[in-house]
């Protein structure tokens, strides 16, 4: 995901559209869903995968992707 | 059989028979009742829909029915109103919203709503016929639940529709918007180390829902509003944990009674937003149901997230605020509308003989609202309410360079799909679509002359193709 990660910088850089939104994958069932920034800021708060009902924090996520900003997996 | 008396759901269904879709079978609240109103959306057509028994996600029949796309009809919604030209509201309601008539206060017997009341072991969230409508949504949402908070420095009540995820049988998570008045209302409570009281009622005849989602200052009281718009005080009743100092509709079908435990949030959504995209999970607020009540025979109501049933009345209360902001910017501005395909980004804003300065300064204060996004400014002659002649007067009447404004670091939705990532504020524009004003009075328009056809030669066209099937030719 890091050459995306790269393309969504240099679309920044140059004043093309990157998006806005974060998506995690889940830990259990491997399902993507998005973020928004409050939730990922409060680390105590547990994600929920809308997929499979599965709660975990983000840190246990089996991948997180931001635009403009590296990899978090 | 139900005794109507006031204004209620109930009494306007009852009236409303020829303008009902009863979808036949057992329609499922997980997707098929919101897939209805989207294929209803996709072909124009805006009946109310009432599902007489719709099926839980457990396979039970509920005995609640449900309604939706109650406020799907502009047409529909402005005759609730009492107002006869639905392209008349944006007046009518900046007026009437601003004629603040006091509640009264009934008793509890006296309170439909009231007359079933459950407590502890009895409540149960699960078993309301609440509708999972989009792909991605977690579960169960609330969606057309009016959250009532009070100031508690003031007492001063405020209410707003915010989505709840019916979690457990107890519990819900809340979302109110980060700058919305309930939001402040629950940060007032936190800050003094309190739970925070809230009341949410479902279910309401179209005037009082359109009402009660008049745009207000903060600290403005909703019921008030809500009785001028209706021209008449709304009956409230005490709720039964909290007494006056929540009151709630007395005519409305059903009530849930909880408080929001002081610093706890949990993760909501992701949930289909009036975008048309699904907003992102974010961490909210609950609730704690402490009580429930309603009807002997409740009629559950859902607003369909992103369709018309939602833009519809939402937009409309929208143009009431542009007006009157506009017309006190700008006394020449006469009609605005607020189009549901620019979901709630657009407006459309009309004028008759502007001053010279009154354009400008009536699309600065159009801006100057939190969710326009885009506002065109055009001609009395220019027909707000039909898309193309809005886009014919861009086409005509604008030199970018001269007759827009951009203007960045406004506050704006952070639902907005466009925004960068973590952005906060939002890019507006201001077009000025109208033509020039004549110079020298009772002369001609210094822009060329609107080709047209003598008005005999139309209805001799008219005339001759009434004879003609159009339908088999293409239409597009």
């Amino acid at each position: 995901m890091t050459e995306l990660n790269d393309a969504f910088e240099r679309q920044q850089s140059i004043g093309r559209k990157a998006g806005n939104t974060a998506w995690c994958q889940c830990t259990s069932c491997d399902g993507w869903f998005h973020l928004g920034p409050s939730i990922l800021s409060q680390e105590a708060i547990h994600l929920h995968c809308p997929h499979c009902r599965a709660e975990f924090a983000a840190k246990n996520a089996k991948r997180i992707l931001f635009p403009n900003q590296p990899d978090k997996t | 059989m139900r005794v109507y008396s006031i204004l209620d759901l109930g009494s306007y269904l009852d009236a409303q028979s020829a303008a009902i879709f009863r979808p036949s079978g057992n329609p499922s609240t997980r997707y098929e009742l919101t897939a209805l109103q989207h294929a209803l959306d996709k072909a124009g057509r805006y009946p109310i829909v009432l599902a007489e028994a719709p099926t839980l996600p457990d396979g039970s029949i509920s005995p609640i029915p449900v309604v939706n796309n109650l406020t799907a009809s502009r047409v529909k919604v402005a005759q609730a109103l009492g107002i006869d030209d639905h392209r008349t509201s944006a007046a009518h309601l900046a007026r009437k919203s601003n004629d603040p008539i006091d509640p009264a206060i009934v008793s509890s017997d006296q309170a439909p709503v009231q007359e079933i009341v459950l407590y502890g072991d009895d409540i149960d969230l699960t078993r309301l016929p609440a509708l999972t409508q989009h792909r991605l949504d977690p579960g169960p949402y609330l969606t057309a639940a009016h959250a009532t908070t009070t100031d508690p420095d003031t007492g001063i009540d405020n209410t707003a529709i915010q989505r709840c995820w019916l979690k457990c049988s107890k519990r819900m998570s809340y979302f109110p918007y980060p700058s919305s008045d309930n939001r402040k209302n629950l940060n007032k409570f936190w800050e003094k180390g309190e739970d925070c009281p809230i009341a949410l009622w479902i279910g309401h005849h179209p005037a009082i829902l359109m009402g009660t989602q008049a745009k207000l200052a903060y600290g403005t009281s909703h019921w008030a509003a809500c009785g001028g718009m209706i021209g008449a005080p709304l009956r409230l009743v005490p709720t039964v944990s909290f007494g006056e100092q929540i009151c709630v509709p007395a005519d409305a079908e059903i009530v849930i009674e909880g408080t929001v435990p002081k610093d706890v949030l949990e993760a909501d959504g992701p949930f289909g937003e009036y975008t048309g995209y699904s907003g992102p999970q974010v961490a909210a607020p609950v609730i704690d149901v402490k009580c429930i009540t309603m009807r002997r025979n409740p009629i559950y109501h859902d607003y369909g997230s992103g369709l018309a049933d939602m833009l519809v009345p939402d937009n409309m209360a929208m143009e009431g605020k542009l007006f009157k902001l506009c017309h006190d910017a700008a006394p020449s501005v006469i009609n605005v509308h607020v189009p549901t395909e620019g979901r709630r980004f657009h407006a459309y804003i009309q004028f008759e003989n502007p001053g010279p300065d009154d354009v400008r300064a009536a699309l600065m204060a159009a801006l100057s609202y939190r969710r326009t996004k885009m506002v065109i400014a055009v001609d009395h002659d220019i027909d707000i309410f039909d898309d193309t002649q809005v886009l014919f007067a861009v086409a005509n009447h604008v030199q970018w360079s001269r007759d827009s404004v951009t203007v960045d670091g406004l506050e704006g939705s952070l639902l907005d799909p466009s925004l960068s990532h973590a952005e906060q504020t939002t890019s507006k524009i201001a077009i000025d679509a109208t033509s020039p004003q004549v110079f020298v009075e009772n002369t001609p328009s210094p822009i060329p002359p609107r080709s047209t056809v003598p008005p005999d030669a139309i209805e001799a066209a008219q005339a001759l193709l009434k004879r003609t099937d159009l339908e088999k030719w293409p239409s597009q």
